[in-house]
């Protein structure tokens, strides 16, 4: 921007003045939903108390005023109890982020409180904005408000917004634009307009959590919803999954029809389309787990699966709280470490993170399925699902209950949280989040992985040996000359030997044999290996980087396949020796390594930006890698041990 | 104090309803002379949907703090709605909301019934 102030607008139609404005209110109030209606950028309005924990900046522009909305974390009193809560008020008194105009949203669902927090603001001597928001929720709930006069008490410019469907928000930007910034004037007595007397006895929310939170039929109805959870995404996800598998066999097909043979076409279909594609296939299943998420979020139900399990969390060093964190870190640790911020207590959030990404994020789940897939038949895979979350949860369990006998402990832990009223969950929100997650899902497959499935293909096809070749070449010519019955499939066997033969002695081969003995004790072959490591900046690269092992070196690939899917690919891979390199137990070993190990260089960032230290992130990799080490050679030792490996 | 609120008598003797809890430990002798609980005994005293007006929070900690703040001041309605297996946490209203806190944290807030 120019540095001339005195310069005048270029475009006759552009802002002449510019607002700050900060939109203020206790947690759940309903800010980032409204903040998403007044800017129209998407947040993440959910209805869980402390969700929008960065606050957020977002522009529009009004009339010829051009607003700077910054969204603050939620606040119950301007006395600071959390990191959250210091954020917010640091931002309202801090001199160099001071706002023009606060705009404070009232949840009229709990007007007394709210009342309280807005006199104790108008002590700031900022001018305020009201907007209130779920004036339903509180005709529902039986305690109306009369915003007229509530306006004539509070003697503030109040709006009545919907965060739902945008009811209302034109007017608040209009009035955030237009209203007068001077000095607000003293309230009346605003605490006439609380209705004294609840008009309804038992509301919607009042039946359903005499169901919800029962003693015996509440946790029962938690189980049921966990166990939905996975098995959506296994069966519902399955169609989908379908067709970009064909969709990918379709285009590797047309490349090989149109390409010659050579590292052009290897490059495309074993590099570029099978390593691209087997991290697509998943999009359908995380997109699932993120949807679900949210939308259990979006109905309320996730504050009362916090209230059910709080006392059993807290016998484990956690919180009831915690339960948001880790169930956000099913899908994605990053956005767990983030939310654990709703958590008062220091301790609480540290056990908290350092065991969120032991929760079987969604860029397992790949590992898991083709794994499952390969080696355990359909019936008993969902089951075996189910415990390699357990396996997560248990060891997140052990490790949170050292932790708060050792580094971590004391501390004040508190609940004191609101259960919201029920909702039902706006489709359109859900959706619009979804695709945002699975957007950043896409970008980090289009760029991260794919770079680094390239590197992967480097390695694995280099170098190419003229010996080699010429050796496959004189075989090939000795069976075409003797011309056989079976020469076709003679001539295939030889090809699927010689590029078996040139992935031996790759560049990748070489680096995984020298690690090799590492995973020896967990009967990983040198593929699984080069796998595992490859997977360590991101473990969404395992499942690519295996494709590309085993589609380069389709090793004994049958004639009647010869398109062989990975899962295939991974029972049929056979060693030297003749023997399969994979079988159950390894694969189980493997997925369990996979499960525990800390295989995210961007979880490991977020816990560095949460904790403001590197001894939290070095913590939690060196505990995860040691632990999934231990226990996949456990499992491997012990299983051999009584014979299931042969 | 709010005159509406029926007096007892903090030496009156202790009825059935009280069940197993001791009633020294359930009601705190206050000069006021009014029966007076930790919001944790409310259901020893009476069963779910009875209301119950706050007479103060016990420390002035961040726990103490975080209560007030979240509307359980001085003569706050509060009505105990639902507890969670076993008791612990505790499901209020107060102010129209639904708040929960675990036993320990309503044992700070000090409460008298309303009649």
């Amino acid at each position: 921007m120019s540095s001339d102030v005195a310069q005048v607008p270029p475009a006759s139609n552009a802002p002449k003045v510019t607002r700050k404005v900060a939109l203020f209110g206790r947690a759940n109030a309903g800010k980032t939903s409204l903040l998403m209606h007044l800017t129209g950028s998407l947040q993440r309005p959910v209805n869980f108390p402390g969700t929008s924990v960065e606050s957020v900046q977002s522009n529009c522009v009004s009339g010829d005023c051009s607003l700077e909305i910054v969204d603050l974390p939620g606040v119950a009193s301007l006395t600071p109890q959390s990191r959250d809560e210091q954020v917010a008020i640091d931002h309202l008194q801090d001199a160099a982020t001071r706002p023009d105009l606060i705009c404070f949203v009232l949840d009229a669902g709990k007007l007394a409180v709210e009342l309280r927090l807005l006199q104790q603001l108008r002590g700031l001597d900022v001018p305020i904005v009201v907007a209130v928001t779920k004036v339903d929720v509180a005709a529902v709930e039986g305690f109306p408000i009369d915003a007229d006069q509530l306006q004539r008490a509070l003697g503030l410019p109040l709006l009545v917004v919907d965060g739902a469907n945008g009811a209302g928000v034109d007017a608040l930007r209009t009035e955030l634009a237009t209203t007068s910034l001077e000095a607000i004037k003293p309230a009346a007595s605003p605490a006439a307009c609380v209705t004294p007397k609840r008009a309804v006895s038992r509301s919607l929310t009042d039946k359903l959590d005499g169901f919800l939170l029962h003693p015996i039929f509440g946790p029962l109805v938690l189980v049921a919803v966990v166990l939905v959870m996975f098995q959506l995404v296994f069966t519902v996800a399955e169609p989908f999954m379908g067709w970009i598998e064909h969709a990918q066999g379709f285009l590797s097909g047309g490349i090989e029809s149109v390409i010659a043979e050579g590292a052009m076409r290897s490059f495309l279909v074993d590099g570029v389309v099978n390593g691209v594609g087997s991290s697509l296939i998943f999009v359908p299943q995380i997109a699932l787990l993120i949807a679900f998420v949210t939308c259990v979020e979006a109905t309320g139900y996730m504050a009362r699966a916090v209230f059910l399990l709080d006392r059993l969390l807290r016998r484990f060093g956690l919180s009831g709280k915690s339960f948001i964190p880790l169930a956000s870190s099913f899908a994605c640790a990053i956005p767990g470490i983030a939310a654990s911020r709703i958590l008062g207590d220091e301790r609480d959030r540290l056990a908290t993170i350092t065991v969120a990404p032991l929760m079987s994020c969604s860029a397992r789940l790949p590992v898991y399925v083709v794994l499952l897939a390969a080696f355990f038949p359909a019936y008993q895979a969902g089951l075996m699902l189910f415990v390699l979350y357990a396996v997560g949860i248990v060891t997140a369990i052990l490790v949170s209950l050292i932790l708060r006998r050792t580094v971590l402990k004391g501390g004040v832990s508190m609940l004191a949280m609101e259960l919201p009223v029920y909702q039902r969950p706006r489709l359109r929100l859900i959706g619009r989040h979804t695709w945002f997650s699975v957007k950043s899902f896409l970008v980090t497959a289009g760029t991260v992985i794919f770079a680094s499935t390239i590197i992967v293909w480097v390695l694995a096809y280099f170098p190419r040996p003229a010996t080699i070749s010429a050796s496959y070449d004189s075989q090939r010519a000795a069976v075409e000359q003797a011309a056989p019955a079976d020469l076709q499939d003679q001539l295939a066997a030889l090809d699927a030997r010689q590029s078996a033969a040139y992935l031996e002695q790759s560049y990748l081969a070489s680096m995984g044999r020298f690690v090799q003995p590492v995973f020896e004790p967990a009967g990983f072959d040198w593929r699984m290996t080069v796998g595992v490591l490859a997977a360590f900046p991101a473990r969404e690269l395992v499942i690519p980087t295996l494709g590309t092992l085993y589609s380069l070196g389709e090793v004994e690939a049958s004639a009647d396949d010869p398109d062989p899917r990975l899962k295939d690919a991974l029972r049929n891979a056979k060693g030297p020796d003749g023997k399969p390199t994979m079988n159950g137990l390894i694969a189980l070993a493997a997925m369990v390594f996979f499960a525990l190990c800390s295989q995210c260089a961007a979880t490991l960032a977020a816990i560095r930006r949460e904790t403001h230290s590197w001894r939290w992130p070095i913590f939690t990799f060196s505990y995860m890698t040691v632990l999934a080490w231990l226990a996949a050679v456990a499992i491997y030792q012990i299983g051999t041990m009584f014979g299931f490996g042969s | 104090m709010d005159p509406k609120v029926s007096v007892t008598t903090s030496d009156s003797p202790a009825s059935p309803q009280y069940g197993k809890r001791d009633t020294s430990e359930a009601f705190l002798e206050r000069g006021d002379a009014r029966r007076e609980c930790h919001l944790d005994a409310v259901e020893s005293v009476s069963g779910i949907g009875v209301q119950f007006e706050v007479t103060g929070i016990d420390g002035s900690d961040a726990v103490g703090q975080r209560l007030a703040a979240s509307g359980l001041w001085d003569g706050a309605v509060v009505e105990h709605i639902a507890s969670a297996p076993f008791g612990d946490p505790m499901l209020f209203r107060v102010h129209g909301y639904r708040l929960a806190l675990r036993r320990s944290e309503a044992a700070r807030v000090r409460v008298v019934e309303v009649r």
